[in-house]
């Protein structure tokens, strides 16, 4: 066999490798693909004070050259004359697959917020996309509030959140207060994977943001580096009543350990309910309580074959 | 002879690169590969070698496969469905084809010709050949990978490949002005 004809073969067997490959490639793809976009659930508390609602983030995954966009949301089971409108925000892409986002607003006119119950619950949608396809959703729990202000309040010196799903919630007391309870319509959904912390009249906090504040205005979140080294317990474990007298600062953060529940989408708002020493109730809420999952392909494979999408 | 060879060197040329003016392809694939059936035509009809005769055929088809391009844009990394992956992987073994068995054509050409040495040409063709082979084997294996591959990754990856694939066919072209400059010196 001389050298072409040995040159040849190889290419011949070359050939063969490829096609196999190229066979093998397509069907591992096809296994990969999803039949509809896969929306994942979102456990929400928004209040809806100031009669309109912007940016509510919903999250979803589609086959990678699916580049329809979501048109409109409409829940059937929500008053009709609540307008929800939906705008494309992000899309990032993955091995196989889009991961989206979209922000959905709402608006209530006067008469509707008037009739509107204490609570509004969002669970399954009719997505319509831009190609005309609609499909039923559901998107987990997102609860519309109306939410109301205590008689007294606290001053909330700042609130704000740190990578790793953590936040911060710092208060000024102008008079010692007894914490009560923490509450959230969530409760169910939230107990087991939150941690929390309560820092009884911490003023370390509130004098450090007072001088960063000072110092530099546009950058008050900085104190939140302070908080990996504050200990938090699990929420259920919070020893309930307690007295603060002149500052606290709430921590909390998500330890979520049960693979169903690592990829769903949080936004808790927590009240705080207390009442003065002469018996005077208010409640302050918890701003920042949120979580988003972070993934990788393995984890929306992983979540995908967990909900029998692939 | 070596006028045969000028019209697959432009050939391989046109085929290699775009010629735009605007949007406007001002020499379109489907001329290359015409140019190139033109000079395999004369060289088979010349000397009866199966190697021309192949390479012609398989030009025939890129000549066809280029005029149905015009209508149907296969841009694989906009649209990367499985019959775009079928069609260019199908596509880049019988491209490597096509430059295999023109290769072998010119080699026994060059090897059956007493009139002056050109053992040099031969031996540079015949590497030119094997590399040619190997190289875009492997980078068309690589291809077949895509549809699995994440975007980001896919897109550098896919940069690498033409780039081997111009670089290789820029030697392709070099290789074939020899052998035309050799006739147009020595025979005519």
């Amino acid at each position: 066999m001389n050298e072409q004809d040995k040159l040849q073969s190889k290419l011949f067997i070359g050939a063969i490798i490829i096609m196999i490959s190229l066979i093998v490639n397509i069907i591992y793809a096809n296994t990969q693909k999803l039949d509809s976009p896969i929306f994942f659930k979102h456990y929400y508390e928004i209040n809806t004070l100031e009669r309109s609602v912007e940016n509510i983030y919903l999250h979803y995954l589609t086959n990678s050259n699916d580049d329809r966009e979501v048109l409109y949301i409409n829940f059937p089971n929500v008053d009709k004359d609540i307008a929800f409108s939906v705008k494309q925000f992000s899309d990032t892409e993955y091995k196989h697959y889009n991961y989206k986002k979209i922000a959905l607003s709402i608006e209530f006119d006067d008469s509707v917020y008037s009739r509107m119950k204490d609570k509004i619950f969002l669970g399954d949608a009719l997505i319509t996309f831009n190609d005309g396809a609609t499909m039923e959703v559901d998107l987990g729990k997102i609860i519309l509030m109306k939410y109301i202000n205590g008689s007294i309040s606290l001053d909330h010196v700042m609130s704000g959140s740190s990578s790793g799903n953590k936040s911060k919630d710092i208060f000024k007391l102008e008079e010692p207060i007894i914490i009560n309870s923490i509450t959230t319509n969530l409760l169910e959904e939230s107990k087991d994977i939150i941690n929390m912390k309560i820092v009884n009249d911490d003023s370390t906090n509130i004098s450090l943001i007072e001088d960063l504040r000072s110092e530099k205005p546009n950058e008050p979140e900085l104190t939140l580096n302070k908080m990996d080294n504050v200990s938090l317990i699990p929420f259920e474990y919070i020893s309930l009543p307690l007295q603060v007298n002149s500052a606290m600062s709430i921590y909390t953060s998500f330890d979520i350990k049960e693979d169903s529940k690592k990829y769903n989408f949080y936004r808790i708002l927590y009240l705080v309910n207390f009442e003065t020493l002469s018996g005077e109730k208010g409640n302050e809420k918890l701003l920042n309580v949120r979580y988003e999952p972070y993934f990788t392909d393995k984890d929306l494979k992983n979540y995908l074959k967990d909900r029998g999408a692939i | 002879m070596s006028d045969n060879f000028n019209k697959i060197f432009w050939g391989i040329i046109i085929t290699l690169f775009n010629f735009n003016i605007g949007w406007l392809n001002i020499l379109p694939d489907f001329i290359g590969y015409g140019l190139m059936i033109s000079g395999l035509s004369y060289l088979y009809n010349e000397t009866k070698y199966k190697e021309f005769y192949i390479a012609k055929n398989i030009s025939v088809i890129f000549f066809i496969l280029s005029i149905i391009g015009i209508f149907y844009n296969m841009d694989l990394m906009k649209n990367m469905n499985f019959i775009n992956q079928i069609i260019s992987t199908t596509g880049g073994i019988i491209q490597i084809s096509l430059v295999f068995y023109m290769y072998s054509g010119v080699i026994n050409l060059l090897e059956n010709n007493d009139d002056v040495d050109c053992s040099g040409i031969i031996d540079s063709i015949i590497i030119s050949r094997r590399n040619y082979v190997y190289i875009i084997l492997i980078t068309t294996l690589i291809m077949t990978f895509f549809t699995n591959i994440k975007i980001d990754i896919l897109q550098i990856i896919a940069i690498a490949i033409i780039v081997v694939n111009i670089c290789m066919g820029i030697r392709w072209a070099q290789n074939i002005r020899i052998v035309r400059n050799y006739f147009n010196q020595n025979i005519v």
